[in-house]
């Protein structure tokens, strides 16, 4: 009986038996717990798994956007704005790797997600060495094209190699 | 039989005075209706209110459904505009927990059960210990039960695609689907009786 009510709830029995399960169910208050209770897994699971796709899909969201603001950069013959795209883009997958990771949910992730993330974390160069404050200079530099120059010149300190760079980089 | 086809099912005996039937369908959708509300209202405790007054409301109506659409979509568009109603009025500070809905033709109907209890902190307690119980459990599954439950309940698949994909009988699938649900009811057991 339980197996039938099982296959009930997913849509899967055949004609014949439907309108004799539920007749059953309904009769029996132990067997609508057990309908109640494999709906109840069922939820908890798929809640689980909504908030890991939330998070994936946020996340591609904003990389998306991010792929167009220095796509927008690349007219101007950058040619160092990939690896600044990676240390942004690697730190979002940090973010989010770490959000992931936070004990919120019943599944923190589905199979798909994890292929997707691990394919995300390996496309993406890791930034060791780099202190924040030269990686945030650095992320500033690209997207200066959106910023005042005021606002640029008060929030980028100037790392004499990058702006050389820059310098002959725009010539 | 498939899903529409059993809820249509459900809906026909509740339009013919089987309350209990519509039960079934409160229980099947009560999480995936609280967890659209809750894209509209952040307090979990006026979500639940949303909830069951949608659940009144569609039974009240359940005469004017047709089956043109599936019930869910039918279920949820009632839902959103519960939820936009509620919000409309809490909008004009006309917050009136007094609506009230004639609800003596619902009589019998065992939805506000269903939700009362949900409101009180030792319920939420419960819950946390229900979803510590059943990732535990899930866990613990043999691999093909772990992976068969999985298909089926977060990637939705059907019988029939699960077969393919596991390269198995639908016959296998259906019983690894009730064995895994099984064994994870029978970790839960306490925790119920404990309800």
């Amino acid at each position: 009986m339980k197996d039938r009510i099982s296959a009930l709830m997913d849509g899967e029995l055949d004609d014949e038996d439907v309108v004799k399960t539920i007749s059953e169910i309904n009769e029996d208050h132990a067997l609508r717990e057990e309908w109640a209770t494999y709906h109840l897994i069922g939820d908890i699971l798929r809640q689980s798994a909504t908030v890991s796709n939330n998070v994936t899909s946020n996340a591609n969201e904003r990389l998306a956007l991010e792929s167009n603001v220095t796509a927008l950069h690349s007219s101007f013959k950058r040619r160092d704005n990939m690896p600044i795209f990676s240390i942004a883009a690697s730190m979002l997958v940090g973010i989010v790797i770490g959000w992931v990771s936070q004990p919120t949910g019943l599944l923190d992730t589905t199979p798909a997600d994890q292929i997707a993330l691990q394919a995300s974390v390996e496309s993406t160069p890791a930034v060791t060495g780099i202190p924040v404050s030269a990686r945030i200079s650095d992320y500033m530099t690209v997207h200066q094209g959106f910023l005042s120059k005021e606002a640029v010149s008060k929030s980028i300190k100037p790392r004499t190699p990058r702006v050389t760079d820059l310098q002959k980089n725009f010539q | 039989m498939n899903d529409r086809k059993i809820d249509q099912k459900l809906v026909e005996l509740a339009q013919y005075g089987d309350k209990k039937a519509f039960d079934l369908l409160v229980i099947k959708y009560r999480g995936r209706l609280i967890r659209v509300l809750s894209r509209f209202i952040r307090d979990s405790t006026e979500v639940e209110d949303v909830a069951q007054e949608t659940f009144i409301k569609a039974y009240l109506a359940l005469s004017s459904f047709r089956g043109e659409s599936a019930f869910y979509t039918w279920l949820y568009r009632v839902g959103v505009n519960t939820a936009k109603n509620f919000l409309t009025i809490r909008g004009r500070e006309v917050i009136d927990r007094n609506i009230t809905y004639d609800i003596s033709d619902s009589e019998g109907l065992e939805t506000n059960n269903l939700f009362q209890d949900w409101k009180t902190p030792e319920r939420e307690l419960i819950n946390k210990q229900l979803a510590q119980t059943i990732k535990r459990a899930l866990e613990n599954l043999p691999k093909e039960l772990y992976t068969t439950i999985t298909l089926r309940e977060i990637e939705g698949l059907s019988y029939e695609e699960i077969a393919n994909v596991m390269s198995c009988p639908i016959g296998t699938v259906r019983s690894r689907i009730f064995r895994a649900r099984d064994l994870i009811l029978s970790e839960l057991g306490p925790i119920l009786a404990d309800k």
